[in-house]
This record gives C-alpha cells, sequence and structure tokens, in this order.
C-alpha cells in the first residue's frame, strides 16, 4: 500500500471517530427541567400536588404542629423535635420546623416551575384552557404554600420564579404584608381558570376558602363574609351528617378539598396518633383539656377518645385523605367576621348550624358581644381540631396568652431554621425575635 | 586447515598492504551474546565510508581499512556497535541481542517505554511474581508486590471486594480506586450487585483471570499518568495480558488444589454456662445494690441478700416467690422470658439453669459456620505461531469455597490473542476474553442475618435447634440463628464478562505508526434471591424472593499516532498524538415477590404477591485528546510532556473539558563521562515531575437541572425537581510533584529507586448547603482538598549469584501522610467512628480516652463532687458504679460530655511494603514473602458486641477477665444489663493497633529435570506446595487486621459520590468475614 494511502486513511479513522456524539448522554429515569410535551407539563402538576403531601408539611405535621403547640395535642412519643413544639420552646434547629420550611419551599419551587414553562409548551393535543387551569392550580397551591409560611413564621423571602442555577440564591425576608398582598395575586389571578368541580384538587372553591382564611387571618371581615358569599354561591358545598362521615366516607359534599393518598402514596397520620399495639408510633394524643372541651353528647368527641375508637385519621395504612379546606370552616370563619363586624343573628344562625350538626343543642339567641365570639371560637376548636387551626385560632384572635401556660409573644412565630440562617447571608439578623 | 592457512596468508598480505598503502586487512568473527553462536550477514561498515562487508554463514568477515578507521557492526535485532581499529588486526565482535536491552521495557499507556528513560517511577508486576498464589483478582495478586500500592481485601469473602490505593486516597466522596486498563481498555470495576449482603460487595476485576496476566504496571505519579487525564487522580493500573510468540507451540498446564482453613483463634466466644453466669450477673449489678459488705440488696424484690459468687444464691433470690416467674428484659429488672410452656418445654434461661449454670446449653457457633473450605484451580494455554501469526490461547476454572458455610465462588474464563502481520506495514491483532461464574453469597457485617454476625452476636446458651427441631432462636434478639443464615437462605450471583478488542497497527513510513483499537467490556450481572420461611427474614412473609439482572456495556475505541525520530543517535524523540472516545451505559431490571407455595420453589412466577419492579438505567460518555512528547539527548537528558483534554458528559455545561498537562526531566548521571571511574555505580538516574490529573468518578448527571420521576398524585405520574443544576461541576484536580532517584549498583545487581511525592488534591466533590428557599438545600460542589505526601523506597539485590544456588532479595517501603485539608462547614461523623476533619486523615477514628476502671464508690463521689465543683451535676452518669469505666475528661470541664472526644489515631498506614525472598538451588525454588503494614489503627466494632456485656449478644472470652470485686486488676469493665455508663461507646478501648507482618505467601517448588521430562516428550515439570497467610504476627485481637467493612460503592451504577463513609470509614472491623490461611499443591507442566 502507498504510504499516503495509508496517512490518509489513518487520519479518516481519526476523524471518523470525532463526533463528540459519546458526551450526548441523558438520565434515563429523570427528564431535564426544560418541558417539552403536555404530559411531562401534567406530570410536573402533579409533582406540585405531590409536594404538599410530605410528612413534613399536609402529610402529617400541618395538621398536628399546630394543635401540639395550641395544647390539644400532647406529646407522648419520642421525638425531641416534638416535645419542643409541645412546649413552645423551640430549638433553632428543631428538625420537624426546618424540615417544613425546606418543604414549603421546594414545594414553592415546584409550583414555580408549573407557572412558569407551562404556557411555554408547544404540544397540540395540549389546549390553552388546560395550560391555564395548570398554572391557577399552582398559582393557588403557591398561595396556600405562602400562606403557610407568613402564619408560621411572619415575613418570609418571597420568591415567584423556579429557581434555575446557583446565581442569586441569596434573597433577604419580605414583610408578612407583601406576603399577603403575593397571596391575594395569586388567588385572584388564578380564580376564573379554574375548575369548579374535583374534590382532589384545587378549584374555585378551594381559592375562594383560602381566601377566606387569609382575610380572616388579615382580620378583613368585610372580605371574609363575600367571599364565603361566593362560596355558597357556587352551589356545590354543604354539611352532611354524620359528623363522622366527613372523615368516614371521602369526597363528600362538605370538603372543598381533600389531598389524596394511596397505600403506594401514604401519610402518617394514623401511624402518628395511634398506639404501638395499633401498628401506630404513639406520638401524639389528644390531650385531656381537648376531651374536657367536648360535651358528652358532642359526636365530634369520637376524635379524643382512645384509640380503638374512629380518630378524624385511622387509616393505619396512611391512606386517609386529610382535608384542607371544608365547608364547615367556611361557615365558621363568616360567622366569625360577621360577629366582628356587629351581625349578631347571621353569626349565631351560622354556628348553630355547627352545633346541631355536632348533636348539641342551638344556643339561645340572646348570646351576643364577646360570649358569641367565644362560642364561635369553641365551635371553631371543636370543629376543626387536628386540621391544622387552632394554635394560630389562639394567636390571631390574641387568646393565646390567656389560654397558653408560659406564653410570650416571640413564640407566636417559629424560628427561621439555623441552617437556612447559615446557608443564607441575606438573612443575617433577620432571625425572628426570641430566637 | 585451508582456510587457516588462507587466514595466515591474508594477515600477511595485511602486513604488506599496511606498510604499502597505510592500509591493513581486519579479520574477525562476529557472535551473539545471547548463546556465542555465529551471526552471519551482520554488515561491517568503514565508518564514514561506503566501503563494507557481510560475514559469512560462520560468522567471519574480512575488510580492509585505513588506519584511522572505526568498524560499525550492525544487524537486525542487534545493537549496533562501533570499534576504533587502532593497530589491531583482529577484531572479534560480541553483538547483543536488541531484545536483552529492550527487557526493561514499561508499559506507560498509548505504548512502551524503555525504562531506562523513563522520567517517572513505573511499578511493574511481571506475571512470575504473582504465579501460583491461590488469589481470585489482580488486585489481590497486587498485594504487598510494589512500592506505594496499599491492597486491602475488604473481607476473607470469596470473590470479594478489595480496596487498593495508590499513594493514599484523593477524595472523600468520589471512588478513591485506580483506573484499571486491560490491554488498552478501560474496564468497568466495582460492585455490580442490586442487593444488600451487609457490608458485602463484589468484585468486577475478578473477571480477569491472573493467569492471564503477562504484566500489571502501575502508573502512581502525574507524569505517566496524566495520559489518562481526568480519571487518572487515583493512579493508573495497566494490565497486558499474555500474547504469543512466534515458535513452536508452548502448551502449559497448571493445576493447584488445596484447602483454606481459619486462621486464628481469637474472638473465641464462651461457653454457655459462663454466658448464664455473665446474664446473671448483668442483671444483678443493674438492679442489684451491694451493700458495704459486698452483699447484694436488691429493693425492685423486696428484700434479701445474695453472694457475688453464687449464681444459686442470686438465682434463688430471684425467683424466691414463683419459680415459674418469667422474666424480661424491662425495666422491672427481670430479664429473663421462660413462662410459656413453649420456652420452658426449650430449656433455656430457666430458673433451673440461673440456679444451676452447668446445665446450660452450649453451642459454638463459630464451630458450626467455620468449615475448611476447598480451592482448586485448573488452567491451560497455548502460545505459539510464526512470523506473521502469533497467538495465545487460554482456559481456566478457579473454584473456591469460603471458610464460611454458604460462600463459594466458581469462575470459568477462556481468553484468545491473535497477532497477523498483514503485510511489511499492517499488523493487525484480536483480543477477546470470555468470563462466565457463579458465586453464593452470604450476608455478613452490620447484619442480623450474617452467618459470621450471628454466629458471634448469639449467645451459646441457645441450641442449634430446639426440642422441637426448629432452630433456636433468642427471644430476647431479633438475630438470626447463624446456622439457618448459612444454610437457608439462596443467594446466587450470576456473572459474565466479555472484554474484547480489534486493532490495527499500521507503519506509515518509516517511525510514523498508526495504532487503532476498537474494543467492548461487557459486564452482565444476575442476583438471585430467596429467603425460606424458617428464616426470620421471610417467616411472616411465607418466602421472599428477589431476582435483578443488570449489565453494563462499556465500549471504546483509541487511535493515536507514535512517531519516532532520532537525529544522529543523539537527539531523540518519541512523539505519540490520538484521541479516545469511550461510552458506558448501565442498566438494570428488578422484581421482588413473598407468598411463595412453600420453600422449593424459589422463583418470583411461584409468589404470590409481586411486591416490587423496577428497571432503570444511566450512561456517560468521554471524549479524550491526548499527547506526549519523550526528548532525550543521547540518553542522558531526558525531559517528557504529557496532555490529555477530556470532556465528559458528567461534567457541567461551563467546565466540559478538562485540560491534565505533566512534565518531567531525569538526569542519567551514570552516562556522563566522570562515572565512568566510579565503576561501583553501574546506573544513576535523578528525576523529577509535575503534573495534573483529575477524579471523574462523580455522579453521572451531577450537573444538569434534573426532574426525578417515581412519585405520583391521585396514582398520576408526578415529575419533582431532583436536582439543581451546577455547570460548573467538574472533576476534583489532583497536582503531584514528585523527586525521585533509580540507582544501580554492581552491574545492577543491587538496583534500588526511591522517590518522594507530593500530591494535592481540590475541588473535591462535597455537597454544600444552599439556601433551602431555592427549593433545594445542597448542590454538589467542587470545594474540599486533600494532601497526600511520602516516599517510596524499593530495593533488589542479588545476594547471591551462582551457576546453581541464587538468592534474591526484593524490599519496597511506602510511608504516606494523608491529611483533608478543607471541608464544606463542621467536621463529621462517618461510619462508627470516623471522623472528617480539617487536618486529620481521612480514616481518622474520634472517640473518648479510657482513664481506668472505677475501684470503690468513693472515686466516683469524688468525680461526681468535682463535677459539681465545675459546675456540672455528675462526672459521667447517675448510674456509674465501681467497675465502670472512668474516662478521660478531655476539655477539663469537670464532665464528660460529647466534646470529650479526640481523635485516635488514622486507619491509614503509616508505613507499608512487602519483602521477598526468592531462592533457587537445581530445580528447587523457595519463595518467602512477606506483607506488612504498620502504624494504623483498627476500629474493633465487633468487640463493641462482643464484649460489651450489656444483652443477651454472645460474648467472648475476653470478658471472663471481666472486672468484679474481686477481679479489680483489669481493663475490662464489669457486667451490667443495658450499660448505663455507656462503657461501650467508641473509645480507645475499641481502637486498636492494626499494624501487622504476614507470611503472605510461601512457595516451594521443584523442577523436574529436563533430562528426565524429554523422555516423555515434556518440556517442564513443576511441583510446588504453597501456604498464604501461613504466619501472621499483630497485636489485633479481631479475626483478621486486614478487613474493611466498608467498600467503595458501585462506580459503575453511577453513585458517584456515594463513597463517603468507604472513604472516611476505612479500618472498621464490623462482624467482618476474616482473610483464610490456605494451602496448595500445585503442579505446571509444559510442552
Amino acid at each position: 500500500m502507498n504510504k499516503y494511502k495509508i496517512l490518509i486513511i489513518s487520519a479518516f479513522v481519526l476523524g471518523l471517530t470525532a463526533c463528540e456524539q459519546v458526551l450526548v448522554q441523558e438520565p434515563q429515569s429523570q427528564v431535564t427541567t426544560d418541558i417539552k410535551d403536555a404530559a411531562t407539563a401534567r406530570a410536573v402538576m402533579n409533582g406540585a400536588y405531590n409536594g404538599l403531601q410530605s410528612a413534613d408539611y399536609l402529610g402529617t405535621r400541618y395538621q398536628l404542629l399546630p394543635d401540639l403547640q395550641g395544647g390539644n395535642l400532647r406529646w407522648t412519643g419520642t421525638f425531641g423535635d416534638f416535645s419542643e413544639i409541645s412546649n413552645r420552646s423551640i430549638l433553632t434547629n428543631n428538625a420537624s420546623v426546618t424540615n417544613m420550611w425546606i418543604r414549603i419551599y421546594n414545594t414553592i419551587l415546584r409550583d414555580n416551575i408549573v407557572i412558569k414553562s407551562t404556557p411555554n409548551v408547544q404540544d397540540g393535543s395540549f389546549s390553552d384552557t388546560e395550560k391555564k387551569q395548570i398554572v391557577a392550580e399552582a398559582r393557588v397551591m403557591r398561595a396556600l404554600n405562602y400562606f403557610n409560611l407568613v402564619r408560621w413564621w411572619g415575613g418570609v423571602p418571597i420568591i415567584t420564579e423556579p429557581t434555575v442555577s446557583l446565581d442569586g440564591l441569596n434573597i433577604s425576608k419580605n414583610s408578612a404584608t407583601e406576603v399577603y398582598k403575593q397571596i391575594y395575586a395569586d388567588i385572584d389571578a388564578a380564580f376564573p381558570d379554574l375548575l369548579t368541580s374535583n374534590k382532589g384538587r384545587v378549584t374555585k372553591g378551594t381559592a375562594l376558602a383560602l381566601k377566606c382564611r387569609a382575610a380572616l387571618y388579615q382580620k378583613d371581615y368585610s372580605t371574609v363574609v363575600s367571599v364565603a358569599n361566593q362560596i355558597q354561591a357556587l352551589n356545590q358545598y354543604a354539611l352532611v351528617t354524620p359528623f363522622q362521615s366527613i372523615f368516614s366516607v371521602q369526597n363528600t359534599k362538605e370538603s372543598i378539598w381533600e389531598l389524596n393518598f394511596e397505600t403506594t402514596n401514604s401519610n402518617s397520620l394514623a401511624f402518628f396518633l395511634f398506639s404501638s399495639q395499633l401498628g401506630g408510633r404513639n406520638e401524639v394524643r389528644p390531650s385531656p383539656t381537648l376531651t374536657a372541651a367536648y360535651a358528652l353528647t358532642d359526636t365530634r368527641r369520637i376524635l379524643t377518645t382512645s384509640y380503638d375508637v374512629q380518630l378524624k385519621y385511622y387509616r393505619i395504612n396512611g391512606t386517609d385523605f386529610p382535608i384542607v379546606f371544608r365547608y364547615a370552616e367556611v361557615l365558621l370563619n363568616k360567622a366569625e367576621a360577621l360577629a366582628e363586624l356587629g351581625n349578631t343573628a347571621e353569626a349565631l344562625t351560622l354556628v348553630n348550624q355547627i352545633r346541631t350538626r355536632a348533636g348539641l343543642t342551638a344556643v339561645a339567641t340572646t348570646l351576643a358581644g364577646q360570649e358569641l365570639k367565644d362560642e364561635i371560637f369553641l365551635q371553631r376548636r371543636l370543629e376543626l381540631a387536628l386540621e391544622g387551626h387552632y394554635f394560630f385560632d389562639l394567636v390571631r384572635t390574641g387568646r393565646a396568652s390567656k389560654t397558653l401556660t408560659n406564653w410570650n409573644d416571640n413564640q407566636a412565630l417559629l424560628p427561621i431554621p439555623d441552617r437556612e440562617i447559615k446557608a443564607n447571608p441575606a438573612l443575617t439578623g433577620q432571625q425572628n425575635p426570641g430566637y | 586447515m585451508n582456510k587457516r592457512l588462507l587466514m595466515i596468508i591474508g594477515l600477511l598480505l595485511t602486513t604488506l598492504f599496511q606498510i604499502i598503502a597505510q592500509e591493513r586487512v581486519i579479520v574477525g568473527k562476529v557472535v551473539s551474546s545471547e548463546d556465542g553462536s555465529a551471526l552471519p550477514g551482520v554488515s561491517v561498515t568503514v565508518k564514514g565510508t561506503t566501503r563494507g562487508v557481510t560475514t559469512d554463514s560462520n560468522g567471519a568477515y574480512k575488510i580492509s581499512v585505513p588506519n584511522t578507521a572505526k568498524l560499525a557492526f550492525s544487524f537486525v535485532g542487534y545493537t549496533a556497535q562501533d570499534v576504533t581499529v587502532g593497530a589491531k588486526s583482529e577484531i572479534n565482535m560480541v553483538l547483543r541481542s536488541a531484545a536483552t536491552d529492550l527487557e526493561e521495557v514499561v508499559i506507560v499507556g498509548y505504548g512502551t517505554q524503555a525504562k531506562s528513560k523513563a522520567t517517572y517511577s513505573v511499578s511493574t508486576i511481571k506475571s512470575e511474581s504473582i504465579r501460583d498464589i491461590p488469589v481470585t483478582g489482580l488486585d489481590q495478586a497486587m498485594q504487598g508486590r510494589a512500592a506505594g500500592v496499599l491492597v486491602t481485601s475488604s473481607s476473607g469473602t470469596p470473590g470479594g471486594g478489595v480496596n487498593v490505593r495508590l499513594r493514599g486516597g484523593s477524595s472523600i466522596t468520589a471512588s478513591n480506586e485506580p483506573l484499571y486498563v486491560v490491554d488498552g481498555i478501560p474496564i468497568n470495576t466495582g460492585s455490580f450487585s442490586q442487593l444488600g449482603f451487609g457490608n458485602q460487595t463484589t468484585n468486577a476485576l475478578n473477571d480477569i483471570p491472573p493467569s492471564d496476566i503477562e504484566s500489571i504496571d502501575i502508573l502512581k505519579d502525574a507524569a505517566a499518568s496524566a495520559i489518562y487525564g481526568s480519571r487518572a487522580a487515583n493512579g493508573v493500573v495497566l494490565i497486558t495480558t499474555k500474547k504469543g510468540k512466534a515458535g513452536k507451540t508452548q502448551i502449559n498446564f497448571n493445576y493447584s488444589a488445596g484447602s483454606s482453613q481459619k486462621y486464628n483463634t481469637t474472638l473465641k466466644s464462651i461457653s454457655g454456662a459462663e454466658e448464664t453466669k455473665l446474664l446473671q450477673e448483668m442483671v444483678i449489678n443493674r438492679y442489684g445494690v451491694t451493700d458495704a459488705s459486698g452483699n447484694l440488696t436488691t429493693p425492685a424484690f423486696g428484700t434479701g441478700t445474695a453472694s457475688w459468687a453464687s449464681p444459686a444464691d442470686a438465682a434463688a433470690f430471684f425467683y424466691s416467690a414463683d419459680a415459674n416467674a418469667y422474666v424480661d428484659q424491662n425495666t422491672s429488672g427481670k430479664l429473663f422470658y421462660v413462662n410459656s410452656d413453649q420456652e420452658k418445654a426449650r430449656g433455656i434461661r430457666t430458673v433451673d439453669v440461673f440456679k444451676d449454670p452447668t446445665k446450660a446449653n452450649s453451642t459454638n457457633w463459630q464451630d458450626q459456620i467455620f468449615r475448611t473450605a476447598p480451592i482448586k484451580q485448573y488452567d491451560i494455554s497455548a502460545r505459539g505461531g510464526n512470523e506473521k501469526t502469533t497467538f495465545f490461547a487460554s482456559g481456566s476454572i478457579f473454584d473456591q469455597s469460603g471458610i464460611i458455610v454458604g460462600s463459594d465462588y466458581k469462575r470459568y474464563t477462556g481468553r484468545i490473542n491473535v497477532d497477523n502481520q498483514v503485510s511489511k506495514r499492517v499488523k493487525i491483532g484480536a483480543q477477546l476474553g470470555y468470563t462466565y461464574g457463579y458465586s453464593n453469597r452470604i450476608n455478613n457485617d452490620n447484619n442480623i442475618y450474617g452467618v459470621l454476625s450471628t454466629a458471634i452476636l448469639m449467645a451459646s446458651d441457645i441450641p442449634v435447634r430446639f426440642s422441637n427441631g426448629s432452630y433456636g432462636k433468642d427471644v430476647l434478639s431479633s438475630t438470626e440463628n447463624p446456622v439457618a443464615a448459612a444454610y437457608e437462605p439462596y443467594n446466587q450471583t450470576t456473572f459474565g464478562r466479555l472484554l474484547g478488542g480489534l486493532s490495527a497497527d499500521v507503519e506509515i513510513i518509516k517511525g510514523l505508526k498508526f495504532k487503532s483499537s476498537w474494543n467492548i467490556d461487557q459486564v452482565t450481572f444476575k442476583d438471585d434471591r430467596f429467603l425460606p420461611n424458617t428464616l426470620n427474614a421471610a417467616s411472616g412473609l411465607n418466602g421472599s424472593g428477589t431476582a435483578t439482572s443488570g449489565g453494563a456495556l462499556n465500549l471504546s475505541t483509541s487511535n493515536y499516532f507514535t512517531f519516532n525520530y532520532s537525529l544522529k543517535n543523539i537527539h531523540n524523540v518519541i512523539v505519540t498524538a490520538g484521541a479516545d472516545y469511550q461510552q458506558s451505559a448501565y442498566d438494570f431490571v428488578y422484581g421482588s415477590a413473598t407468598g411463595f407455595p412453600g420453600n422449593s420453589i424459589k422463583k418470583l412466577s411461584a409468589g404470590a404477591t409481586k411486591t416490587d419492579a423496577g428497571s432503570d438505567g444511566n450512561s456517560w460518555g468521554l471524549v479524550s485528546y491526548y499527547g506526549r512528547l519523550s526528548y532525550d539527548y543521547d540518553g542522558k537528558y531526558l525531559l517528557q510532556g504529557v496532555f490529555r483534554a477530556d470532556a465528559s458528559s458528567r461534567f457541567g455545561k461551563d467546565n466540559q473539558w478538562g485540560y491534565f498537562p505533566s512534565v518531567s526531566a531525569a538526569w542519567r548521571v551514570n552516562k556522563e563521562k566522570f562515572m565512568d571511574e566510579v565503576a561501583v555505580v553501574s546506573d544513576l538516574k535523578i528525576r523529577g515531575s509535575f503534573g495534573v490529573t483529575g477524579n471523574s468518578e462523580i455522579p453521572n448527571f451531577g450537573s444538569r437541572g434534573l426532574l426525578g420521576s417515581g412519585s405520583a398524585y391521585q396514582l398520576q405520574a408526578a415529575l419533582t425537581p431532583s436536582q439543581l443544576a451546577n455547570n460548573a461541576l467538574k472533576w476534583e484536580t489532583t497536582t503531584t510533584s514528585e523527586v525521585g532517584i533509580d540507582l544501580g549498583l554492581l552491574k545492577n545487581r543491587i538496583t534500588l529507586s526511591a522517590g518522594y511525592y507530593f500530591k494535592y488534591t481540590k475541588d473535591l466533590l462535597l455537597n454544600v448547603n444552599i439556601p433551602s428557599t431555592s427549593g433545594f438545600t445542597t448542590v454538589l460542589q467542587n470545594f474540599g482538598e486533600m494532601q497526600n505526601k511520602g516516599f517510596e523506597f524499593a530495593i533488589t539485590t542479588e545476594n547471591i549469584k551462582g551457576k546453581d544456588f541464587n538468592w534474591i532479595t526484593n524490599i519496597n517501603i511506602t510511608a504516606n501522610e494523608n491529611l483533608v485539608k478543607k471541608i464544606f462547614g463542621n467536621p463529621f461523623a462517618a461510619g462508627f467512628g470516623s471522623w472528617v476533619a480539617q487536618d486529620e486523615a481521612l480514616g481518622a477514628f474520634r472517640g473518648y480516652k479510657v482513664d481506668k476502671i472505677f475501684q470503690t464508690q468513693e472515686e466516683i463521689d469524688a468525680a461526681n463532687a468535682a463535677a459539681k465543683a465545675a459546675g456540672g451535676t455528675i462526672y459521667q452518669s447517675a448510674s456509674t458504679k465501681p467497675g465502670d469505666i472512668k474516662f478521660v475528661d478531655i476539655n477539663g470541664d469537670g464532665r464528660i460530655t460529647s466534646d470529650d472526644q479526640a481523635i485516635l489515631g488514622s486507619a491509614q498506614p503509616k508505613f507499608f511494603g512487602s519483602i521477598s525472598n526468592d531462592f533457587t538451588y537445581k530445580g528447587f525454588d523457595l519463595r518467602i514473602f512477606f506483607q506488612f503494614v504498620s502504624g494504623n489503627k483498627l476500629l474493633n466494632y465487633t468487640r463493641n458486641f462482643s464484649e460489651g456485656m450489656n444483652s443477651v449478644f454472645g460474648q467472648t472470652e475476653a470478658v471472663l477477665n471481666r472486672w468484679t470485686p474481686t477481679n479489680t486488676n483489669t481493663t475490662v469493665p464489669r457486667a451490667v444489663w443495658g450499660d448505663p455508663n455507656n462503657n461501650r461507646r467508641v473509645s480507645d478501648l475499641f481502637v486498636e493497633d492494626g499494624s501487622y507482618m504476614r507470611l503472605k505467601n510461601l512457595i516451594f517448588g521443584y523442577t523436574v529435570p529436563r533430562s528426565l521430562t524429554n523422555k516423555i516428550k515434556v518440556d517442564k515439570i513443576r511441583f510446588y506446595v504453597q501456604a498464604q497467610n501461613l504466619l501472621t504476627f499483630t497485636n489485633y485481637k479481631g479475626m483478621d487486621p486486614e478487613v474493611s467493612t466498608f467498600n467503595t460503592s458501585n462506580v459503575a451504577i453511577g453513585s458517584g459520590t456515594g463513597n463517603t463513609t468507604a472513604n472516611a470509614a476505612q479500618g472498621t472491623d464490623f462482624l467482618t468475614f476474616p482473610q483464610a490461611r490456605t494451602y496448595t499443591f500445585g503442579v505446571n507442566i509444559g510442552f
């Protein structure tokens, strides 16, 4: 062979292989963050719901911690961080607090990805209506996430864009007012595009129920009433009887939004509440004071009795559907707002609806003023125990200092996790007071 | 006669010519240095002229030359030589075979290099030095054979994992194993098993039988290894398989067989009677109170007294109220659950037994599970060919049973290597190796289902089987019955590997060559597990089965030019330049089921409930360009530069390309004129180098922004953000500087090589905390730093070189110091007692220090009083009693807190090496090979349980020397249920000196004289006996000092950064399968 020919062939062989195709490798059980089709966009949306389901969040601790802080639950288990929470002497490295913070922001990231990328997905089978609906659901979930942040921590950093790089991650706190503004903005923008009925997902009812609750926390009573009226006008919801069926039957007419769980995707609520004989870890139990608050005839009392009777969460395989919003709360919100606005008669009607459904007699029509407010508060406690309300209700109505032992006002807010202060220089000096 | 006459005439004529024409005739004969045979056809020329002749068939020549001439002798395959004629008239020349000169060639990656011209240190292990030893893989064979190479078998499991560290580890989270390259193919290594077996792993390197290996060349320093760029930070091991040789086909057959045993008797368990007494004592010490006179009162059981010495008294005391009283381990102070008829029928820990411990059952669990295990090895090879085609073909069987019941490893291999000279310029080659095998595996280490684990953890008063035939179990412990753990589970691993390549070598023009090779490395791996319902792990599930199947396909091509140029034999240049492409994909499927119809069907199809299924995979690709320029001036001044550019699919977008340069230089001092007078020095080279290498064993997609699968909402699949993009993510970078000296004395009868290196690694991958408001908590970033420095020293001496008797000694010693220089955040713990902190070695142990044993209550009271005075409450624990350990108050605050822990040493040896002596006398050969490590600590975590004296775990004889009021002069604390003083905490009590010296191999062979074997047409017959691990000198109290319960995780699976525990918690022994002592007898037959 001619030596030049050989040279040419050798160079060709070298050149042939010089394609850098081997550098293009793709993960097989993961996808890159650029979303290209409808199925991926829907899966990312499901991921946003899935984020809420963590045991650090709506999958357990969202329901347990406020009642542990407020004394509806007592700590009977082994978790030191639960002990701190029940004593309200919470350290900045408390695991439940740290994980909840991390989980909420992780879920916000999921919402932000949906909100940012869904509109840009070019896929013929993906209608604009569906895209808008998906974005709207994510916006309401983001509003819920910020609402949970603001009621637990006060002002927090507001992040509305998906994180794509390591740049610009150090963001300082926004004020609580700004956070509420963001919550309302998301709800209002989302509302028109939402479905009307689907108990497992965010609907128009969910958006309104969240707005109603947020307005109550803001003491914006006229908004509470008007939003509650809007919910009633949807004609989707009603109180159901018996009380227990709200929890034993899933997706009743009373529920506005229930998080769905299955055996393959379960929560730990019953596991935390049940005794070890029943396969639980007996971490928390309803407290004697909560038990004592119920009349013996109150059908809601079942949730405080011993473990051989159904609790609100009793499916030990973790398939209870925790209710995020239900109609009874809307009625109680409205009753409280009306009482605050001086509309005693209508407030009484609403609280009596709650009482009679629970097997109690209606209260006297003469009940008014502080007594009426106290009655509404009591019914709220008894009705919504273990659903993630009690501590916040104590705090926002100014009852915490009277009701809770060893109270100081700094306990109203959780500490920003220590790891967060250390990892984010922009939060230096922004720790909540008292920590 | 005629010739001689002619010569005389010639000589006369020559003289005549000299007188007349200032010219004369030179005659002579040219012979080969090898055997003195005449060399015909040698070209003999007068330098600087065209005048020349060639030697005749007898090697003789005759040439007429001018007075001042120089004669040049040259011949193909021999080293050319010049001679000044001077006054000589007859010049006989001995030409040295070029092959003899090139004998000392080292493989350096993309070519070879004369060792004399190497500017860096390369350790070469030849096949002869690893023959006859009963090892599974080449990594084990490397142990002790080369300076700077620390090899530690992580257990004695047949086919198990081995840790290899070249000059210390360089990474915290990524792999610290070197890159293995077989015949130019970077191969898959690590464990492919998908199932957990305690910490037992498999080892894909075992797929290459040591008998196929011609040489192992280890590139340790960056000057040499930089040619492998981003994968070379942990060094490179180049394996060359045996190739064909022209000539008569040689057939070699080797057979060896023997057996292995446990080599020592440490960790001897106590008898059932002693166990019973001990259990009793634990309870008394926990719940009883001794009064001033040493009698015992127990408020928990009312009033009464019992003496320390008498178990009968204590039992009578405990059970006086009700002989059937059950006793459990709860806070009531009762211990042994014997209330049910069933329990009583078993006769374990009944009141009768406690009253008279000699009635207790006594099982020697270790005897139940250790065995004498056979080992067999066969290999046969054929090697031959002609000038055009050469081949090597081999087949082997390796069959080893483990010394623990249930473990074995069987491997079948075949290989064929063929080379063909297509034309003068073109050569092609093909290599193909295939391996198939299977291994039965057992759980061990940190595992309550392990075989050795349970044999140590199960107390000796439990019988192998209860009277009803079921396996004996301890109701107070979840530990599996050791015999059940050994015999009942079915854990079979089946593995295969195809490793091969095609290559072509083309000489384009003289000196310029091109080589192209195309390679495949395919690993297949299958795990089958079935746990019958007789096991704790599956009793509630009616049997449990799991099957996995996976594999890796690694395709690569390598293409490079080599250009050799020599200007007047003074300026010598070799240039290598090329490009490589490699792609590796890994995938697997798995499934599991429960609810089997009995225990006879083991396949998942039989399981009523399919509990899990999945499949996954991943891949990486690498594009590389590289070059090497070697220059030497007259073989005296050597200079080399290496450069590699790697682009990896693993690296971040902003750092896709990594560049790895190195430079090195050497001065061969002995080539200088002034050295001619120093006759004793036959070789002297001073060398230095500097280079950069990388560790790209980072997660395959660690740099990408990713959405992960596997979650759902409302039974609809969800995708969730799993990883934040870090486009800057890159390899870990190591810079290495080295200076060294190679010295040969007395015609190289003594050769010595010494070097000092300094290795600094930066950009170590660590998970760095970021604000979680981003939605992520950590991001893998290049953050940490680490340092290794040390000396390497190797010496070979031919002590006696005679006709019949030869004695050669090889010694190598390495001292390495490793320090972690930078980590993210606070120091952190790993494993059981290891600690990663700045300016400490990776592998440091941290724990408490034992001060003494408290002898009296007064001592405890005094310590507590001092603690109070210092502002605390108690010194150690409210439950501290005489016989408990007093730990050292390191920070001096008057009490023991977690801050009173200190670094207790490091698992990294201060130095290690080997001493090998080879003797031959006529047909006899003897090799004595010692291997040692020194200055390292081991955490004997097994003792934390086996000497814990806190629960029902089996105890070893060390506890017989426990503290009691009558045995106070001891370092073993008292026995006390629950160990309230926490005597078991990680302390210097369990951190032991791990130094050892081992007679690793003793081989004695005899070769039958050829005169005898030739009669039966056999070239060679050699018999030998071999002993492995015959002697071990160590103070270590565990079963074997060469263990490490934590292993490097699977790099093939792409776990990338999952190696922190393996890297940081090395030297931890926890219920680990010990090395065996193996005797073999073998025969080599050559035809």
